[in-house]
C-alpha cells in the first residue's frame, strides 16, 4: 500500500487497493526503510510511556523488579525448606532461580508486547502514519529497557553468590538482545491476527503461566528421557538454560538446540515482520 | 507537471457492524497476504463509505471536501494520508506530506508541552536535530507561554490544538491534509492559522480541506468536492459547491419540518379525538397547536428556552401562526415578508397584561425579541379571546431552525410561558454569516 518510491528527489507514496506482496523487493525495502527511519519516533515513543508511566510513581521500576524477585525469593524459602527438591544444577539455588524467573519474564514480556501491539497503538495507527516498523522497534526498545534492569539484577546475584564467568556474561549480554528478538517472533506474527480475535492474546497469557513449570526457571530439566524431548521441543526451555548456563559457567548447555530454535525464531521473526507490515493499512481501521 | 494529489476511482467499504463480521476482516487480511485482490462487492452489512471518487491537485491548489457528518470526507482524507487502505482505485502523492488528522494524537498528558513538542515532532518523521532547530518557532507560534513547561494535561482542547498544530505547520510539508481540526482553537489562533495557511498555498503547498465552516472553506480553497454517501455530488468552485450543498440542506431541512408539523397534526389530532369526552363537540378539542404546545412542554423542560410556565388556570387556547404571502407556514424564506398571528383565551381581567414572541435559534441563542410592552395596547384587558397579528416586513434572520417563545404575562409575572412554534428559515443555498444578515448596498472607489 505505501508503494513509497524516490522519484527526482520528490518522495511519490501510492495507495492502492492492490495487494503488494508478490512485490517482495519492494516490499523488504520498505520494512528496512522503516527501521532506518523510525529509530528516533522509536526512542521517543519508548521515552514517553516510560515517562508518563513512572511519573506519578515515587519507586518507579522498582515495581517491576518487585513482581519476579518475590517469586524468585519463594522459591528460595521453599527449596531451604526442602518443600521442593530442585535437583542438580551446578551452581546456588539463588542464581538458578533469579535467572530463571527473569529470563522467563523477559520471555512473556516479548510474546505479549507484540501481540497486543495493534491495541497498544491504536491511537496512532488510527490517526498518523507512520511506519509499521516504529511500533515495532519501540515494543522491541521497550523490552530491552525493561531487560537492562533484569540484567543488572542477574550480574549482582551471580557475582554475589560467586556463580559468574565474566566472559561467559559478556557474551550473554550480547546474546540477550536477538534473544528477545527470538522470543518476539511468535508475537509478531500472531498480532495481526489478535488484532480481530482478542482471544489469541487471553489464550497466550493462560499458557504462558503452566509453561513456566514446564521450563528450567524453579527447577532443572529434564527429569526423565521423555521429558528430555519435551524439553527440546520448548524453545524458552532451551534459551532460559543455555542463557543462564553461558552466564554463569560460562558455556551452553545443548549448543545444537539453541542454534536451531534461533534460527528458527529469527526465521519466524522475518515472516512475522513481513505479515505485520502488510497487515497494518488493513487492518489499522479496526485496531 | 505531475500532479501533487492524484486520486483515480477510489472505493472504500466498511461493514455496519464490523464486531460482527470479524471473518470480513480475516478474510481481507488474507487476500492481502496472499495476493490476491479484495473482493469489490458488498458482502452483508457492508456499505460504500467512498464510491468512486476522482480528481487531480496540482502543486498550489487547494480543495475543500464539504458534506454531512458520514459523507465520507474523513474517510477519503485517511487513504489520502495512508491510514487505510482504498477497497478500489489509486491514490499517487508526490511530495512531503503533513496530516492534521487529530492534533493531540502522541501527547502524553503527564509530559509537559515541551516534551510533546519532540513526541509530536517525530511523528511527524521529524529528526531531534530538525525539531530543536525549530523548537523557538513552534513555541512562539504555539503562543503557550509558561505553560510549555506544564503537563498537557492541564491543557484545554485548545491550547492542546495550538500545540499540534504549530508543530505540524512549521515541518514545510509540500501536501497539508486538513480535518476539522481547528474548530476547537479560538478565534484569534484560528485567524493566524489560516493566515498561515494562506502562505503555505503561495508557497506552492496543497492543501486538502475537511470542514463544516463555510465560510472558511471559501476563503481557503479554490475548488471543494460535495460528499453525500460517498459520492460525488458536486464539484467545481468552492463557491458554487457550497451553495449547492447549502440549497439541498435547505431543501432536506424544509421538507422535515413539513413532515415534522404534518406527522404531529395527524398524530395529535388523532391522539386528541380518542382522548375527547363523548359528550364534547368536535370544536371544544385541543387544536393541534396546542397539543403540540403541550408537547414542547417536555421539550423545554431542559430549559434551552429559559422557564416553562404551563399553568392554564388564567390562559388556555394558545395559537401562534407564520403567515407568507397569505398562507400559514413552517419555512420562511430569508428577506421575506411574514405576520406572525397569535391568540389566546384569557380566564380573567389581567391589568397590565404583556406578550411576547421571543425568538431562539433551535440551539438556544436569543435573537430577538417583539414585546406588547412598549405601547402599552394590551393593558387593562377583560377576559375573551386576545388575538394579535404582528407584520414584519423583511424578515432578516440567516437560514436554519428557529422556535418562538411567547411568555404571557401579568406585570412581572407569568401567567404562561412556552414555546409555540417551529420554524426554519431557508436560504436558497447562498452563504450567510452570523444571526442576521443584513440588507445592504456598497460601491468601491479605489483612488
Amino acid at each position: 500500500m505505501t508503494g513509497e518510491i524516490e522519484k527526482s528527489g520528490r518522495p511519490v507514496a501510492v495507495y492502492s487497493a492492490d495487494s503488494q506482496v508478490l512485490r517482495l523487493g519492494e516490499v523488504f525495502a520498505h520494512m528496512l526503510r522503516g527501521v532506518r527511519r523510525s529509530n528516533y519516533l522509536a526512542y521517543r515513543l519508548v521515552r514517553r510511556d516510560i515517562k508518563g508511566e513512572y511519573s506519578r510513581a515515587a519507586f518507579g521500576m522498582l515495581w517491576d523488579w518487585l513482581d519476579p524477585l518475590i517469586f524468585a525469593g519463594i522459591f528460595y524459602a521453599l527449596m531451604h525448606l526442602r518443600v521442593i527438591n530442585p535437583g542438580e544444577m551446578g551452581m546456588p539455588y539463588v542464581t538458578f532461580v533469579t535467572f530463571g524467573v527473569l529470563l522467563y519474564a523477559t520471555f512473556v514480556d516479548s510474546v505479549l508486547m507484540p501481540l497486543r501491539i495493534f491495541a497498544r497503538s491504536k491511537a496512532l495507527l488510527q490517526h498518523v502514519n507512520v511506519a509499521p516498523e516504529a511500533h515495532l522497534l519501540a515494543v522491541y526498545y521497550r523490552i530491552l529497557f525493561n531487560s537492562g534492569f533484569r540484567v543488572v539484577v542477574m550480574l549482582l546475584v551471580a557475582a554475589a553468590f560467586g556463580a559468574i564467568s565474566p566472559l561467559g556474561f559478556i557474551a550473554f549480554v550480547l546474546v540477550y538482545p536477538v534473544y528477545i528478538l527470538a522470543a518476539m517472533s511468535i508475537g509478531v506474527l500472531l498480532a495481526p491476527f489478535n488484532a480481530v480475535y482478542a482471544d489469541l492474546s487471553r489464550l497466550a497469557e493462560i499458557l504462558l503461566r503452566p509453561l513456566r513449570y514446564l521450563c528450567p526457571v524453579m527447577w532443572v530439566l529434564p527429569f526423565t528421557p521423555e521429558q528430555g524431548i519435551l524439553y527440546t521441543l520448548n524453545p524458552p526451555a532451551v534459551f532460559i538454560d543455555n542463557l543462564r548456563a553461558l552466564a554463569t559457567l560460562g558455556t551452553v548447555s545443548s549448543p545444537v538446540a539453541l542454534a536451531a530454535w534461533t534460527a528458527g525464531a529469527l526465521a519466524t521473526f522475518v515472516l512475522g515482520w513481513f505479515v505485520f507490515h502488510l497487515s497494518v493499512p488493513v487492518l489499522s481501521e479496526r485496531a | 507537471m505531475d500532479a501533487a494529489i492524484s486520486v483515480s476511482g477510489v472505493s472504500k467499504k466498511y461493514s455496519r457492524n464490523a464486531n460482527a463480521h470479524l471473518g470480513y476482516s480475516i478474510g481481507d487480511l488474507m487476500r492481502e497476504l496472499s495476493g490476491r485482490r479484495r473482493t469489490a462487492e458488498l458482502r452483508p452489512d457492508e456499505f460504500w463509505a467512498v464510491k468512486d471518487v476522482s480528481f487531480d491537485l496540482y502543486p498550489g491548489d487547494s480543495m475543500a471536501l464539504v458534506g454531512r457528518n458520514g459523507a465520507g470526507k474523513s474517510t477519503l482524507l485517511k487513504m489520502m494520508n495512508g491510514l487505510t487502505k482504498p477497497s478500489a482505485g489509486r491514490i499517487t502523492l508526490r511530495g512531503r506530506i503533513q496530516a492534521l488528522i487529530n492534533l493531540g494524537t502522541g501527547f502524553n498528558p503527564n509530559l509537559s508541552g515541551m516534551d510533546n513538542i519532540f513526541n509530536a515532532g517525530a511523528l511527524m518523521g521529524m529528526k531531534a536535530r530538525e525539531i530543536k532547530g525549530r523548537i523557538e518557532e513552534i513555541v512562539e507560534f504555539a503562543e503557550l507561554g509558561e505553560f510549555i513547561d506544564s503537563p498537557t494535561g492541564t491543557y484545554s482542547t485548545g491550547m492542546k490544538a495550538r500545540l499540534g498544530f504549530a508543530v505540524a505547520v512549521n515541518l514545510s510539508p509540500d501536501i497539508l491534509l486538513i480535518d476539522e481540526v481547528l474548530a476547537v482553537g479560538d478565534f484569534a489562533f484560528q485567524n493566524k492559522c489560516f493566515t498561515h495557511m494562506e502562505q503555505l498555498k503561495k508557497q506552492g503547498v496543497t492543501i486538502v480541506f475537511v470542514s463544516h465552516s463555510h465560510n472558511r472553506v471559501i476563503k481557503l480553497c479554490e475548488r471543494a468536492i460535495w460528499l453525500h454517501g460517498g459520492v460525488v455530488k458536486a464539484a467545481g468552485t468552492s463557491l458554487e459547491t457550497v451553495q449547492a450543498y447549502l440549497a439541498f440542506l435547505d431543501a432536506n431541512e424544509e421538507a422535515r419540518v413539513r413532515n415534522a408539523a404534518a406527522k404531529r397534526s395527524a398524530k395529535e389530532w388523532s391522539a386528541a379525538a380518542k382522548a375527547m369526552p363523548s359528550d364534547l363537540q368536535p370544536d371544544d378539542v385541543l387544536d393541534t397547536d396546542e397539543a403540540w404546545i403541550k408537547k414542547s412542554v417536555a421539550r423545554s423542560e431542559g430549559g434551552l428556552y429559559g422557564p416553562v410556565v404551563d399553568s392554564t388556570k388564567d390562559v388556555d387556547d394558545i395559537k401562534c401562526d407564520l403567515v407568507v404571502d397569505g398562507q400559514p407556514a413552517d419555512t420562511v424564506p430569508v428577506h421575506s415578508a411574514v405576520e406572525i398571528h397569535f391568540s389566546f383565551r384569557l380566564k380573567r381581567r389581567v391589568e397590565g397584561l404583556c406578550s411576547t414572541l421571543v425568538f431562539f435559534r433551535k440551539d438556544g441563542l436569543r435573537v430577538a425579541a417583539i414585546a406588547t410592552l412598549r405601547d402599552g395596547r394590551l393593558k387593562h384587558i377583560h377576559e375573551g379571546r386576545v388575538r394579535c397579528v404582528y407584520r414584519i416586513p423583511d424578515f432578516d434572520l440567516v437560514p436554519g431552525e428557529y422556535v418562538i417563545m411567547m411568555p404571557i404575562a401579568e406585570g412581572q409575572g407569568y401567567l404562561w410561558r412556552d414555546v409555540v412554534k417551529e420554524f426554519y428559515v431557508s436560504g436558497g443555498g447562498d452563504v450567510y454569516v452570523g444571526i442576521k444578515d443584513i440588507r445592504h448596498e456598497y460601491e468601491i472607489r479605489v483612488d
